[in-house]
């Protein structure tokens, strides 16, 4: 039984990924050539740009705060420890808008530089356009930066003291000790943070189709939509897959190398470097720049949007989507979770290794952005639909018209498909820690393995299943382009609201619906901040790690 | 009681006879202990020393004959229980006056017998029943 | 019979093999002990026995039902059995009163609750019943487990390192009262441990497991210790004395005088070992099948002192040698110290050409 359930769980979360690529390579009218001639250099070029500037701007702040922060004492430093993750809160389209509404040529800022400098027109003055590549690079780096920080935070947590100092012993200065043993050591944690950082990179849909950004996640709606051709759609997210085919395997690679760069674990206070004065001024305010850019400005902003633009009737609709929005992320968070203990014990009382890989195929939906899996998911389910029509037009004569394709059913199977992963990480990690003799004592004293796991392994997760229902719900709740293509018709949630009332320049009125997404944000961030305050060197912080690094295995 | 129950069958009929006569002499003596009549443990003892030894010739020679690859490691294992049955000869001579020497015994023989004896045997199982039906089906085609 | 029959047992994970042909009988009422070597497999053969892990190859029968073979499985849960975990395994989130009726539930709740009260009792833990296990030290813990295990009267106990968590003055009493409930309940118990000293104290019957996942020997612990029928058995209990040469007439000559090489042939190399305890220290003059030593050191070590000397006359003459002797070793005594050998403490070993 937990054999066959594990392995149609599987298939289902493999389905719409395999119908992709199938449609890809059977296409119903081949606009390939058509794509390779016209759009494709572009998406390519456009989303390696990206992606290297998200991933080059993420590294820095990343790295550089995390190791401020775990290796030196300046102002503010236990603040900054969780308050680096803030900005884990804010989606990217969110604040993507946010500095669109302030920085464009209409917005405030350059309206005040107009007014003390006498400019009149947009020839006379340059400004950054923030509804550029640029722009994109910049706003997904003020939000995705805390992945790498919490990977190498951790990385640097768990490397023995000793060695570093053993370094410094041996005559090397801080900075080359930091070069030479301290990122070499820490590298395999940070490319698995960086690895996260470009699965959501590659994931945004939001924020490039607010700047029109031609990414491929953005063409693929275009031709999808646009253009009308299903074909081209999987041609192009075919494409994209073999993008995130090199993330997987790189991170893969660093995991596996990760192994042997284990030092020693021993618990030993962390040295402190002292920063005297004005570098630690200046460390103070490293670290305060990208959460004041990432999180507070745009959360200030917002409240005073929120605050000027209130409507009691807007008000009242915004919390029907909200309504539909928690609905959907409570069902998609408790299915996932059921589904998740249900694949996590099988494998553990059969202790299979077919189990165990099924359980890993079944997480890779992490991996796939969503544009490509709303396309399989729509594609699986319209084929579905098309032949339940046809059987019940050939054997009762009435046509079904389409029973799944546009309805929650099918929103909450994409989700399920993506953020599966989040809770098998996490009910898997925890069900790690019972030891086997846990299952052992109870069945030996008689009790069944349903009795055993619901008298012995699920009062001991409790806490973690609660955290793997909130950590998919959230995500559930920030999601934006399963949503956008997958949802009913004239059914909105906070996102597709947002989305929608921002991109006719409306953000004023798309508020209040932001910061409640943004404030569900927040939960999972507090989470994780309880966690690090209870790590101590060498101890919890691996577990973060662990946990992190889990949700995408 | 001692029995020889399905687990512990060679399904040798020759083999299976000598255990369950090495089992009622030691379901003998057990009975003659539990009912306080440790005395004749003296007596019976030696009997069930000497069956053993008749029944480990007739062993060997059957694997012998079989051509069993490991007889010779299986004469050694019924060599090397000697001195336990030296150890099982002298306690049932202090068995009549002490008690504790009379359970020592008793406790002894079992395992002696079911641990030693028949679970070494065992070993042979599977070997020697293909071997036995080989040889009656080969006498029923020449007969 | 009664009790369990583990007959044939191999196992392997993946290429290792761990279990190499293990059979054995535990007959209701007593303890057998499984002596060997971290990792030789002793745990996976409990496992197996329980049914926590699938027999590969060999049967299992508990009470004359088969339990595992080639094509039988029962499942832990119905194979009626006490498993008592190295690591405890108490469920963190129950009393110690919910851990040991845990396994009760076939029974209507009166029941259940007078009987894991009688364990309780039986064990000492009555006054802890309603504590968590985390506050108990280990060796309530490790009672609180061996009443679990008890409590749905199992028809077979399998003991994993039952003494290993606990610190050694607190181990001699919890073995004992361990012993003395299992006696009580006089039911089959398998354990398995490897320490030799844990082994026979408690057993009725003690096998030797090998690195190899073999039995070397199985016998009383008198046997085990008294005849160890290979080298590694002898080790077992404590470094040895070494004496090397070649057998003649049945005897290898040696400064103590001639030592017993059982069957080794004339002319065969034999290797002789000797329990420190085997060799005795006396002062004075000239002792009958005795040789004179120089002592080089004397540790006590409580009840009994380890003497290091060196020979000075004979065949092993320079050799150094350890001795266990009862009490303190008197430095003061005056003349010659003089070392003979304890026949019973020898232990010849043919060696292979
Ligand atoms: N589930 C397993 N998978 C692979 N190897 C195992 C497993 N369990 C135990 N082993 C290996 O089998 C050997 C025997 O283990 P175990 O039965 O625990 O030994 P013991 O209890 O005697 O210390 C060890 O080398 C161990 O590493
Ligand atoms: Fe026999
Ligand atoms: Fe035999
Ligand atoms: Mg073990």
């Amino acid at each position: 039984m937990w054999a066959a359930g594990t392995l149609a769980f599987t298939a289902l979360a493999a389905v719409p990924v395999l119908a992709v690529i199938y449609l890809a390579f059977t296409p119903g009218e081949n606009i390939w050539p058509h794509l390779v001639s016209t759009v494709l250099g572009g998406y390519v070029t456009t989303t390696l740009i990206l992606m290297l500037g998200v991933g080059a701007g993420t590294l820095i702040i990343g790295v550089g705060t995390a190791w401020l922060v775990t290796m030196c004492r300046f102002p503010g430093r236990r603040l900054f420890e969780w308050g680096m993750l803030l900005p884990m809160a804010m989606p990217a389209y969110i604040i993507a808008y946010v500095y669109t509404d302030i920085l464009e040529f209409a917005g405030p800022l350059q309206g005040a530089l107009r007014e003390i400098f006498g400019w009149s027109s947009k020839r006379d003055y340059w400004f950054p356009e923030i509804r550029s590549l640029g722009g994109a690079i910049a706003m997904m780096t003020l939000v995705l930066y805390p992945y790498v920080y919490l990977l190498s935070r951790a990385a640097f947590l768990e490397q023995s003291v000793g060695v570093f100092e053993a370094s410094r012993s041996l005559g090397r200065g801080p900075w080359r000790s930091f070069f030479t043993v301290a990122l070499p050591l820490a590298r395999p944690a940070i490319i698995i943070g960086l690895y996260l950082v470009l699965m959501e990179t590659l994931n945004d849909f939001g924020t490039v189709d607010f700047f029109a950004v031609n990414t491929f996640s953005l063409g693929i709606f275009d031709v999808w939509m646009n253009m009308n051709n299903v074909s081209g759609a999987a041609q192009l997210a075919t494409v994209l897959l073999v993008f995130v085919a090199f993330l997987v395997i790189g991170e893969r690679y660093a995991r596996r190398k990760q192994r042997f760069h284990h030092t020693s674990t021993k618990m030993q206070a962390l040295p402190g470097f002292q920063l005297p004065g004005a570098r630690g001024i200046l460390a103070t305010a490293g670290c305060l720049t990208p959460i004041l850019f990432g999180f507070v400005l745009p959360t200030v902003i917002l409240m005073n949007y929120a605050w000027r633009h209130f409507d009691p009737e807007l008000t009242q609709e915004i919390l029907g989507h909200a309504l539909n929005s928690i609905r959907l992320s409570v069902l998609a968070g408790a299915i996932a979770v059921v589904i998740a203990i249900f694949m996590a014990y099988g494998a553990r009382i059969r202790g299979s290794r077919l189990l165990m890989v099924a359980n890993r195929i079944a997480a890779m939906g992490y991996a796939i952005p969503g544009a490509v899996l709303a396309v399989g998911v729509l594609v699986v389910l319209g084929g579905l639909d098309n032949s339940i029509d046809g059987f019940a037009r050939e054997n009762f004569g009435l046509s079904t018209g389409l029973i799944f394709s546009g309805t929650i059913a099918a929103v909450t199977f994409g989700y399920l498909v993506r953020f599966l992963a989040l809770s098998l990480g996490t009910v898997e990690a925890s069900l790690g820690k019972v030891t086997p003799s846990m299952d052992g004592a109870s069945r030996s004293l008689g009790r069944g393995a349903f009795a055993t796991m619901r008298l012995v392994h699920l009062p001991l997760i409790r806490g973690s299943v609660l955290t793997a229902v909130l950590l998919v719900f959230v995500d559930c709740m920030k999601e934006l382009p399963m949503t956008v293509i997958l949802r009913p018709f004239n059914f909105q949630t906070l996102a597709t609201f947002v989305h929608q009332y921002a991109s006719d320049e409306q953000l004023g009125e798309a508020a209040l619906a932001a910061l409640s997404i943004v404030g569900v944000g927040v939960l999972p961030v507090i989470l994780l901040s309880l966690t690090i305050a209870k790590s101590r060197p060498g101890h919890g912080a691996g577990q973060i790690a662990a946990q992190i690094a889990e949700r995408e295995a | 009681m001692v029995e020889i129950t399905r687990s512990f069958e060679i399904e040798v009929e020759a083999i299976d006879a000598d255990h369950r006569q090495l089992v009622e002499i030691i379901n003998e003596i057990t009975q003659a202990i539990d009912d306080g009549r440790a005395g004749e443990c003296a007596d019976l003892v030696p009997n069930f020393v000497e069956f053993s030894q008749q029944h480990f010739a007739r062993e060997e020679a059957l694997l012998t004959k079989h051509a069993y690859p490991l007889a010779e490691k299986h004469r050694q294992h019924h060599v090397g229980l000697t001195d336990k049955m030296k150890n099982i000869q002298a306690l049932s001579e202090r068995a009549a006056d002490s008690q504790p020497a009379a359970d020592a015994l008793r406790k002894e023989l079992v395992f002696i017998l079911m641990d030693d004896v028949i679970n070494e045997d065992l070993a042979f199982k599977s070997f020697l029943m293909k071997a036995e039906a080989r040889d009656t089906s080969g006498d029923d085609a020449g007969s | 019979m009664q009790g369990l029959h583990m007959v044939g047992v191999r196992h392997a994970y993946g290429k290792t093999q761990v279990l190499n042909d293990i059979s054995l009988t535990v007959p209701a009422g007593e303890l057998v002990c499984l002596l060997g070597p971290s990792g030789c497999g002793k745990t996976t053969l409990l496992r197996i026995a329980a049914g926590m892990e699938r027999l590969q190859t060999g049967s299992v029968t508990i009470d004359e039902v088969i339990v595992a073979a080639p094509n039988v499985q029962l499942p832990p849960e119905e194979r009626q059995i006490g498993f008592m975990f190295q690591d405890y395994a108490l469920f963190p989130h129950l009393t110690v009163f919910e851990n040991v009726a845990f396994g009760l539930f076939r029974q209507d709740r009166q029941t259940a609750r007078a009987r894991a009260l009688e364990v309780l009792e039986q064990v000492g833990m009555t006054q802890h019943a309603e504590k968590h296990p985390h506050l108990l030290s280990g060796g309530q813990q490790q009672r609180v487990a061996l009443a679990r295990a008890l409590a749905p009267k199992p028809r077979l106990v399998l003991l994993d390192e039952p003494f290993a968590g606990l610190d050694t003055t607190m181990r001699a009493r919890v073995r004992q009262q361990t012993l003395s409930v299992l006696k009580q309940t006089s039911v089959a118990t398998l354990m398995v441990t490897h320490d030799p000293r844990e082994a026979m104290y408690m057993a009725d019957r003690i096998k030797v497991m090998g690195e190899n996942g073999q039995i070397l020997q199985s016998g009383r612990p008198q046997d085990i210790y008294y005849n160890p029928a290979e080298e590694y058995v002898a080790r077992l209990f404590g470094p040895m004395n070494m004496i090397e040469g070649v057998a003649q007439d049945g005897s290898l000559a040696s400064s103590f005088g001639p030592l017993a090489v059982g069957d080794a042939g004339n002319g065969q190399a034999v290797r002789v070992l000797i329990r420190s305890e085997g060799l005795i220290l006396s002062h004075g003059g000239e002792q009958p099948g005795g040789t004179p030593v120089d002592v080089l050191s004397a540790h006590l070590l409580g009840d009994s002192s380890l003497v290091g000397f060196r020979v000075r006359e004979g065949i092993n003459s320079g050799a150094e040698f350890q001795a266990r002797i009862p009490g303190a070793f008197d430095l003061t005594g005056r003349g010659q110290t003089w070392a003979h050998v304890d026949p019973a403490q020898v232990f010849p070993y043919p060696q292979k050409q």
